[in-house]
């Protein structure tokens, strides 16, 4: 089928009413400023990566996956860093729990081995509690600063 | 004696909810109360002051099972309360993201409900990630009709997940024939996947239903064949689409909703005196502790006509096409004959548009503060959106989500089942219960998970 991904994926993923989780959106939009290769997309998942997205990729068609979220990493705000999925943490494939559990680990472990999978993340430098009843639309600078340096990255890696 | 057993969170659902259950002695539930435990989203505050175009954008953010839905709902909502009238192919664009969204959602709501059915003619329940035949071509099937769907929803939404191209007055872009095509293609390639997945989906919960036992906790445990009815009534705004104040005959009354507080409605403090360590996944909650669900649950309860009703795809069934169907199997099965429907449509809709029309309102006029309301029938109910819009900024703004209209209906629902079918019955919602923020931190070991820094 024609469909959603073609062979490399660059996913933002994050949640823009919180502040510096909206790092993985706010690099999709910057992308957009670039021409990318025909074999290459990028996609803004927002809240639904995890399940919506990278639960129906397929190793068939999509060779590389580029995942760009925050991440709390122990790093500086803005600091970069950049994981092969071989590095993260087994997800729960045994036991599949909820579409809404926040983790990206239960799909990417599906298809780790099968495509190339790299996590960009981006130290936050604040992100409001969920249940704080607050919320920050806009990005820190450090994370926004951060931003040409993920674009530059990202090009890089799929060789633009 | 009643007992009282805590299953907190329940799972495969979206979001964060739990189940108190008074029991008793034969595990039968006497009162049970299913409640919202993810923090309150607080959008609506958020809302205020912001301009009608950024308040659609916000709502879709709320969750991304069902952006399309908030979406479509705020930006109708701020397009009542200003008096803004859409074109004819910009609704027609709207009807097919509604139906690919209905499509994709429906899909992935088997994969939440296999697991708690079995294979026909054996007692082995399904894992839709299972290998092995046929459970595999089931999985395919699903995995193809939800890539259907968010195809044809990045067509004509823009993206996948939260579409841009929708926008107060309309939408941003028409679809050109190209993609009028590719949209009559893909659902058409949809068609005889929907009627398989339909027809197998109905036969595995048929099935559960005749059943006289599932296995839960390592024991038997005795299915009835009521499990999940309710005396409530249903409250659906359409077949399909919705329905909005600016319409002629609107389908939903505003005037007959009531929302009252939780602490009026659920269960008071309760001693915890029933576990069962054996309960998927990693036991209930050990006896010994407290639960408190009116304290503890973070939604309000809405009444219609002073009772809660059920909304969704048996709602909208029951009123629209005399469905008769009741519990949660009668559930099950309304929402696998929307099936077709969804795909059907979409092909109407990807007929009847004029890709040369105009899709933005010539006039779009900035508001006076009227009240404007906008029910969209979202995959797992109607989701009522309520906006005020005064010199093109929102002064109020209100969310009454499927899942917050299905909670104190749920609730009775669960009165004479085993407590321990009691997520099976929860899962027939097909709940949404609201999401947050998230983020991939450490390993299981708290160590840093990462190969190194880039300046």
């Amino acid at each position: 089928m024609d469909g959603l991904f073609p062979e490399v994926i660059i996913a933002g993923v994050g949640n823009e009413l919180f502040g510096d989780d909206g790092f993985g959106p706010a690099v999709i939009r910057a992308l957009s400023e670039h021409e990318l290769p025909d074999n290459v997309k990028a996609m803004d998942v927002g809240l639904g990566g995890p399940h919506l997205i990278f639960s129906m990729i397929d190793p068939e068609e999509t060779k590389k996956l580029i995942i760009v979220d925050c991440m709390d990493f122990g790093g500086e705000p803005g600091n970069l860093t950049k994981i092969p999925a071989d590095l993260l943490p087994k997800g729960r494939e045994e036991r599949y729990m909820d579409a809404h559990s926040g983790n990206l680990l239960d799909p990417i472990g599906r298809l780790k081995g099968k495509m190339e999978i790299i996590v960009l993340g981006c130290q936050p430098a604040y992100i409001p509690a969920p249940d704080s009843e607050e919320f920050a639309l806009e990005l820190s600078p450090e994370v926004q600063g951060a931003i040409p340096k993920t674009v530059s990255i990202i090009l890089k890696e799929i060789g633009s | 004696m009643s007992k009282v057993v805590e299953i907190s969170p329940t799972t495969r659902h979206e979001g964060h909810s739990k189940l108190v259950l008074k029991v008793n002695d034969e595990g039968i539930i006497e009162r049970g109360d299913w409640l919202s435990i993810t923090p309150v989203r607080g959008v609506e505050k958020l809302a205020i002051g912001k301009t009608y175009e950024q308040v659609p954008k916000i709502a879709s953010r709320v969750c991304g099972i069902c952006p399309i839905a908030h979406t479509l709902a705020a930006t109708e909502a701020m397009e009542a309360s200003m008096g803004v009238e859409i074109p004819d192919d910009a609704y027609l664009l709207r009807i097919i993201l509604q139906c690919a969204n209905r499509l994709h959602s429906h899909a992935l709501h088997d994969i939440l409900a296999l697991p708690d059915m079995y294979l026909p003619g054996t007692d082995s329940k399904i894992n839709p990630f299972s290998p092995e035949e046929p459970v595999r071509s089931v999985a395919k099937r699903i995995q193809t009709l939800r890539m259907i769907g968010q195809t044809i929803g990045e067509i004509v939404g823009g993206e996948a997940v939260h579409p841009s191209n929708t926008r107060v007055g309309g939408m941003y872009k028409n679809i050109t024939p190209r993609a009028r095509t590719k949209i009559y293609d893909l659902a058409k390639q949809a068609l005889p996947l929907a009627r398989e997945q339909m027809e197998f989906m109905i036969a595995i919960f048929e099935n559960y239903g005749k059943r006289d036992w599932a296995e839960m906790c390592g024991r038997e445990v005795a299915i009835p064949k009521d499990l999940g009815f309710h005396n409530q009534g249903y409250m659906a705004t359409d077949p399909c689409y919705g329905s909005s104040s600016l319409d002629e005959h609107p389908t939903w009354d505003p005037a007959r909703w009531l929302e009252v507080r939780p602490w009026d409605w659920y269960m008071g403090e309760e001693d915890i005196t029933l576990e069962d360590p054996a309960y998927p996944v990693g036991g209930t909650t050990k006896a010994g502790g407290k639960a408190w669900p009116q304290m503890q649950a973070c939604t309000g309860v809405p009444l219609y006509d002073g009772q809660p009703v059920e909304v969704g795809p048996r709602a909208r069934l029951a009123t629209y096409r005399n469905y008769d169907r009741k519990g949660a199997i009668g559930l099950n099965i309304a929402r696998e004959m929307e099936y077709m429907d969804s795909v059907y449509k979409m092909i109407e809709a990807a007929d009847a548009i004029n890709t040369s029309g105009s899709v933005v309102a010539d006039v779009i006029p900035q508001g006076d503060g009227s009240i404007g309301w906008a029910a969209n029938e979202a995959p797992r109910g109607a989701d009522v959106h309520l906006a005020k819009v005064r010199n093109g900024k929102v002064e109020w703004f209100s969310m009454l989500v499927p899942t917050t209209w299905n909670f104190p209906t749920c609730s009775r629902a669960l009165t004479g089942a085993p407590w321990e079918l009691a997520e099976v019955i929860v899962r027939a919602y097909d709940p949404c219960v609201s999401c947050a923020t998230h983020m991939i931190v450490l390993d299981e070991d708290n160590r840093l998970v990462a190969q190194k820094l880039l300046e």
